[in-house]
């Protein structure tokens, strides 16, 4: 029923046709690439696009568009890990510290405080530059960031649904904890935290274009958007196009996850569930 | 005998195909108190909903005819001059009802100016007014509060209070004290049968209470799976119930009150 | 003996106010007593914000009281550890007043239902079908009924299926708390028949908590008055015409006719 709603929305049909898009080509790269991404020609550096480079070739004389099909791989494999780590975590410590509250509570509400401190890019440099740039550091760092926010939606969700009366009366049944906390509060956390996720993906896979365009994130010669612009910094005034399609592909992919996540949070908005929608009364009353 | 001020011919109202309320006649006289009674389902809140076209999506054939005046059909602006100037409204959830981020001065006033022609003073203390004629003992604290700091009953006094205020000729109550407990539901009760006396306006009461029949009305309408099954005076109704479903309705009854030997 | 003991029990509640924080007292339950024997019904009327449902929140150990006892079974429930509760837990079961919100709507009707006696039981697949059957044949409804999902029942019809819940177990003691305020007329009187019946077949307490006064003189033996979170009277409900507290008597004038010759005029 929730899909049938979403699918009315035409923002929701725009925002999948372009996630579905660039998944298909992020998945199926190695057979649709023109080229190999890594393959280093300086003699055929900084072209304008053409029959063999529908894009152009970088600074190394590498196809544009190849790289940026592999790229797609790379930063939407990575923010899909990191979304299902910070799931997990967010979702193990805000039913616990939901459901028991008390001390349990405050200690863990006070971590994910210390970590909210932090502005998240800082902290994300912070962990890689001390760590070093693998791959793995970079999901660490970046699930370290993004856990906290979570955390804190989930428990305010679980403070909410604990004092439903099916709760009580699963209580009163005798039901013990863990089942009352997996089988009838976690069904109600995963929704916000499902469109939560949705919108926050996109800002992982801008995270993650910050970190490399600084030279944090993934490193070279591997093809990622973020690093892409950064290569193509030098080369601006020459060839902007270096710049601007890895910038468009991040555009697209954000807007995509954003509207699908806007759309989202609109259907699953419990007001709009109303069959019989009898608007404010008053206002029919006094000017229809 | 008087003309009928509500003339109801063949109501019928549909929800995307689906029958609610299939065909029903009655006739409101004014000056008294008819109540319409039913479960939930019978199509009794429908009927009344879609006399003032306030039912979204539902298609609603017939006649409702308001002192002559036919009123389905009309448009949006028609319907604007009918709706609180010549029927009232009061509702089971007072909540609802207001705007929540609005205090009851801003709202009040806001009624009686888009109705009438008055200046904010003027509106002010007509508010004031009509607050203290439904028992509110301090209508200038309740004017400057929000709907949430109010209780259930005061709300509905309120409310009550802004409908009678634009002095109607026929005022619709739409199961008005379900959501209230035992005493102020008998004061509410009370309360509109005396402002009823008072302004001598025709009252449609929509209940699923057969005690609140007893207590307010004067002629009975009785609604089951949309359709009208009875209609008759009150006492008619509890001493020569003609229907099954009538009689079933009063059988259903908890007896004893309270009090007296089981 | 009294099944429940309820001995001096006070709860207050802390909110605060306004912007600046003040913090505000506002006392729930104060000082109150109450016994129930076993095999009868003891009606708790009062407003609604009087206290009712705290009172029955906490004789379920679903909150604490701030002060005094509850003694169920001759037991002290404020001194039991947790395991010794939840085995208790059996013998107290509950009737909340909307029965949409007190079933898990993802739950089908076998679900809800065996979720109590699977706490405590080890039964199989088809003992449990079989006592889920049984159970809704007890309370009006059919087997037909054991797959279908909470929505799509009407209310009077979930709220049997949320007593069967609570009968599941055969308890002692039931706390019903307003079961049947949000129903209407007919609903209202078919429910508690049933709760009757069962109250009699099965030799269950109620405490019963509602401020509709015609149901209490249906299903309460003895009826206790609240009025501000305090027992201001307690009696048989035959002798209810005696109470002498001004809100009791309130309380009984406020009482709808059965017939318009008996209106209440101005």
């Amino acid at each position: 029923m929730i899909i049938q709603r979403l699918l009315n929305h035409k923002l929701a049909w725009l925002g999948l046709s372009l996630i579905a898009i660039v998944l298909l080509i992020s998945l199926f790269a190695p057979l649709i690439a023109p080229h190999d991404p890594l393959a280093v020609d300086l003699m055929k550096k900084l072209q304008p696009s053409s029959t063999t480079f529908p894009l152009g070739t970088d600074h190394l004389g590498r196809c544009i568009l190849s790289r940026l099909m592999y790229g797609g791989q790379v930063s939407l494999s990575i923010a899909l890990i990191v979304v299902m780590f910070t799931t997990l975590i967010s979702l193990c410590v805000g039913l616990v510290a939901g459901y028991f509250g008390g001390r349990l509570d405050h200690g863990l509400m006070r971590l994910c405080d210390v970590f909210l401190a932090f502005p998240s890019l800082i902290l994300s440099l912070a962990i890689v530059g001390t760590l070093g740039s693998s791959i793995g550091n970079l999901i660490f760092a970046l699930v370290a960031t993004h856990w906290a926010g979570y955390a804190r939606i989930v428990r305010s969700r679980v403070l909410s649904v604990k004092e439903s009366h099916f709760v009580q009366a699963a209580i009163v049944s005798g039901t013990r904890s863990l089942p009352i906390m997996l089988r009838h509060i976690l069904p109600y956390t995963l929704i916000e935290l499902t469109v939560l996720a949705t919108l926050d993906i996109s800002h992982i896979v801008l995270h993650i274009a910050g970190l490399s365009f600084l030279g944090l994130g993934i490193q070279p010669p591997t093809p990622e958007w973020g690093a892409m612009i950064n290569d193509g910094r030098e080369y601006f005034r020459r060839q902007p196009e270096l710049m601007l399609y890895p910038g468009l592909m991040l555009f697209l992919t954000t807007l995509a996850f954003n509207l699908v996540g806007d759309v989202l949070r609109d259907v699953l908005d419990p007001r709009m569930e109303k069959q019989m929608r009898v608007k404010t009364l008053k206002t029919k009353l006094e000017n229809g | 005998m008087a003309e009928a001020v509500l003339t109801v011919d063949q109501l019928r109202v549909a929800f995307s195909g689906r029958s609610i309320v299939h065909g029903v006649t009655f006739e409101l006289q004014p000056g008294r108190v008819l109540g319409i009674i039913g479960e939930s389902g019978s199509g009794k809140s429908a009927t009344c909903l879609s006399m003032l076209g306030l039912l979204q999506r539902a298609t609603v054939e017939g006649s409702v005819q308001l002192a002559g005046q036919e009123l389905i059909g009309l448009n949006a602006a028609q319907l604007r001059q009918i709706r609180g100037r010549k029927i009232g409204m009061i509702f089971q959830n007072p909540a609802s009802f207001f705007n929540p981020i609005a205090t009851i001065e801003q709202q009040f006033t806001e009624t009686l100016r888009s109705h009438q022609s008055l200046t904010q003073t003027d509106a002010q203390s007509s508010a004031l007014h009509h607050l203290s004629t439904v028992g509110l003992s301090e209508p200038e604290r309740v004017l400057r509060q929000y709907p949430f700091q109010l209780s259930g009953g005061m709300l509905q006094r309120v409310m009550i209070a802004i409908a009678l205020s634009l002095k109607p000729q026929v005022l619709i109550a739409d199961e008005p004290t379900t959501a209230l407990d035992v005493i102020t539901q008998m004061q509410i009760l009370r309360l509109i049968q005396q402002l009823q006396q008072q302004t001598n306006c025709a009252v449609l009461l929509v209940t699923h209470d057969l005690g609140v029949i007893a207590q307010m009305a004067d002629d009975v309408v009785v609604m089951w799976n949309g359709e009208l099954v009875e209609q008759t005076s009150v006492n008619q109704l509890f001493d020569q119930p003609q229907h099954a479903y009538t009689r079933s309705l009063l059988a259903a009854r908890l007896t004893p009150r309270l009090g007296e030997k089981r | 003996m009294s099944l429940l003991s309820v001995q001096n029990v006070s709860k207050s509640y802390f909110l605060r106010s306004g912007w600046s924080g003040a913090v505000q007292c506002v006392p729930a339950l104060k000082d109150v007593s109450i016994d129930l024997i076993s095999g009868t019904c003891l009606g708790l009327v009062g407003e609604s914000g009087a206290g009712k449902s705290t009172l029955g929140r906490i004789v379920l150990g679903l909150e604490q009281p701030d002060r005094g006892q509850i003694w169920f079974q001759g037991q002290d429930l404020n001194q039991l550890k947790s395991q010794q509760l939840r085995s208790l837990r059996r013998e107290m079961q509950v009737v909340f007043q909307d029965s949409f919100s007190s079933v898990n709507p993802r739950f089908n009707v076998k679900a809800i239902i065996t979720e109590p006696l699977c706490n405590y039981l080890k039964l199989t697949a088809s003992e449990a079908t079989e006592q889920t059957i049984q159970l809704l044949e007890t309370v009006g409804l059919t087997a037909a009924d054991a797959d279908k999902y909470p929505h799509q029942f009407s209310g009077g019809q979930l709220q049997r299926v949320t007593i069967a819940r609570a009968i599941a177990l055969k308890p002692k003691l039931m706390i019903l708390d307003e079961p049947v305020s949000s129903l209407d007329m007919t609903t209202q009187a078919q429910i508690l028949s049933l709760l009757l019946n069962l109250k009699r077949q099965f030799h269950l307490s109620y405490l019963f908590i509602t401020h509709d006064l015609a149901a209490v003189a249906y299903l309460a033996d003895r009826v206790a008055v609240m009025y501000k979170g305090a027992i201001v009277e307690s009696l048989n409900s035959s002798d209810f015409t005696k109470l002498q507290h001004p809100y009791s008597q309130q309380l009984i004038a406020a009482q709808l006719p059965t017939h318009p010759r008996q209106r209440h005029r101005n």
